[in-house]
């Protein structure tokens, strides 16, 4: 057995470029296939980690999803904002338990800039409804303290009692402002979240930020608000308190139930989900054809070849042997490329989804769907070789020696 | 005793399918007795209370089970919220079901089939806590007949005109 196996073996090195061009076919068909396996599973649990417990998300008139993105992931930004007076009012009303309001749009050093109050340390929940905690320090104390989460102190360095300046603007070209110095007061734990890559101010002190030179000394809240997280007293009031919202008369408001947003986003997702895993499932069949045409082929020039194996004693199911050891040989090795250049490129482009998505790969190992995968695409390859494979079979056998 | 801890044992070890005959059918219409102005619920409505049940209806998913294609807290409805501009349904006519196990959220293709132990709440704080609430130990996907408006008004329409197909042109 051992025997057959190193003349597969050397029979591919003799065959050196066509191998090594299938592997590459082979591998980058599977590295497409797994990829877009790798990010829907990172999508289900990355847009099912980010919010929980919340039962309204209330914000200027916009689309669902863009509200979702811009106050969950911090993507994008609503178009107008919601001011303090509407904030103030839902608050009052008899069925809500919790608001906390927050300000997007700002950006320090790429990362999102998140104005608050501490209720969001107290009232957000993320994951199965697990509250998030200081890996050190506190809440904030002043104005202009702030907190970061785990991924922004580590990459950026960051301890307690650090100052940094933000200025107003998101993105890297940030125009020129009056920076406000703030002090670090708190450093979150690890979430698996968006939280992960914020910094998080008080509203008050986002305020100080973008009205420069006014004085915004002696206020005690900010003219206005991005949205606000929305907690109740019971769930049977989450439809009421929507239309309740949806109705605002002094401005035009809209509330959101995160989880049936988040239903909606996925099954919109899925169709594009599907269609790629269709084009992966492709790409891997015309891969595996050009490996049968190759081997079809080479079947018909290695005729000497078989023909001295099968005088010097090669049984025709020893030469069927050969071809499918070969073709698995080099399948394989495919695979095993395919994987590692998608794990590669998974950790290479993580920064960029985060920035656009605001989820991470989940997984940077190995994992269940790229082995399901794997076994697929190998189980494909060995009914591929078993084509090329009777065909040199039969001819071995109807042709016997005489060339 | 021991035979309600029989109960309990058989209730949490068989399928859903022999669940459907250890619990109760309900339909929307009992429970609407609830009064929810009143705080006041029928006899008939409060022998429930505590009972293993299964109700039809369609899912509002609130919270998913750690993965977004799927749902372990949600309110059970009776017409499906695609609809959204219909009225939401009194609260009478919503149970907060949290369920056991998180369940695939494409089962409520055309509604669900939750059993589970039913709870009526009738604590009498403004609005506080009334309501339904359900613990939710199996669902299986229902085939609900849905009231589309929208079709009843295409089987509505008046006939179209009779054109008279006049031979000489052709």
């Amino acid at each position: 057995m051992m025997v057959w196996f190193k003349i597969a073996m050397k029979s591919i090195w003799s065959r050196k470029i066509v191998a090594l061009l299938l592997i590459l076919a082979i591998a980058l068909s599977t590295m497409t296939l797994i990829g877009m396996e790798r990010l829907k599973e990172s999508a289900k649990t990355g847009f099912s980690n980010s919010i929980s417990g919340t039962d309204l998300i209330v914000g200027a008139r916009t689309g669902d999803v863009q509200l979702l993105m811009a106050t969950v992931f911090k993507v994008g930004r609503p178009i107008a904002n919601v001011s303090w007076g509407s904030i103030e009012k839902i608050a009052s009303s008899s069925e809500v338990s919790w608001v906390v309001p927050i300000s997007v749009g700002d950006s320090h050093e790429g990362f999102p800039v998140v104005g608050t109050t501490n209720d969001y340390f107290k009232f957000y929940r993320y994951g199965n409804k697990r509250e998030m905690s200081f890996r050190i320090g506190s809440g904030f104390g002043g104005d202009f303290d702030a907190v970061v989460g785990s991924k922004v102190a580590n990459e950026l360095g960051y301890y307690l009692g650090d100052t940094i300046q933000l200025a107003h603007g998101a993105g890297d070209h940030i125009s020129h402002h009056h920076d406000e110095v703030f002090k670090i007061s708190g450093v979150l734990n690890p979430t698996g979240t968006p939280i992960d890559s914020s910094v998080i101010i008080p509203l008050m002190g986002m305020e100080a930020m973008h009205h420069e030179g006014e004085h915004y000394h002696g206020a005690t809240h900010p003219k206005a608000v991005t949205a606000a997280f929305i907690g109740l007293k019971s769930k049977f009031r989450i439809f009421t308190m929507q239309q309740k919202i949806n109705k605002w008369e002094a401005e035009p408001l809209m509330g959101i139930v995160p989880g049936i947003v988040l239903a909606q986003l996925w099954n919109s997702l899925q169709l594009l989900d599907n269609i790629l895993k269709g084009l992966g499932v492709l790409l891997v069949s015309i891969a595996l054809l050009g490996v049968m045409v190759a081997f079809i082929m080479l079947v018909t020039h290695r005729k000497q070849e078989i023909v001295t194996l099968r005088i010097i004693g090669a049984h025709p199911r020893h030469i069927v042997a050969l071809i499918i050891t070969e073709v698995c040989v080099i399948t394989f090795l495919g695979i095993g490329l395919g994987v590692t250049i998608s794990i590669m490129a998974s950790r290479l482009f993580e920064p960029m989804l985060t920035q656009w998505m605001g989820f991470t790969f989940q997984e940077t190992g190995l994992s269940w769907y790229e082995i399901k995968w794997a076994v697929i695409v190998m189980v494909a390859a060995l009914i591929t070789s078993m084509f090329p494979a009777w065909k040199a079979y039969s001819s071995s056998v109807s042709k016997g020696v005489h060339v | 005793m021991i035979h309600a801890f029989l109960t309990v044992l058989l209730v949490c070890f068989i399928s859903g399918a022999t669940l459907a005959e250890e619990s109760q059918a309900v339909g929307w219409e009992t429970l609407a007795h609830f009064d929810t102005d009143t705080n006041n619920a029928p006899k008939s409505l409060m022998i429930l209370d505590q009972k293993m049940i299964n109700i039809s209806g369609f899912i509002v998913p609130l919270e998913d089970g750690g993965s977004i294609d799927t749902v372990i807290e949600f309110l059970l409805v009776p017409d499906p919220m695609a609809c959204i501009h219909v009225p939401p349904p009194p609260p009478n006519q919503m149970i907060y079901v949290v369920m056991k196990k998180p369940i695939p959220l494409d089962m409520d293709y055309r509604g669900v089939t939750v059993f589970g132990t039913l709870e009526v709440l009738r604590s009498v704080k403004e609005y506080g806590d009334f309501g339904y609430n359900m613990k939710g130990l199996s669902a299986e996907p229902a085939d609900l007949v849905i009231e589309d408006p929208f079709e009843d008004l295409l089987d509505n329409l008046p006939d179209a005109p009779d054109f008279e197909i006049i031979d000489e042109y052709w």
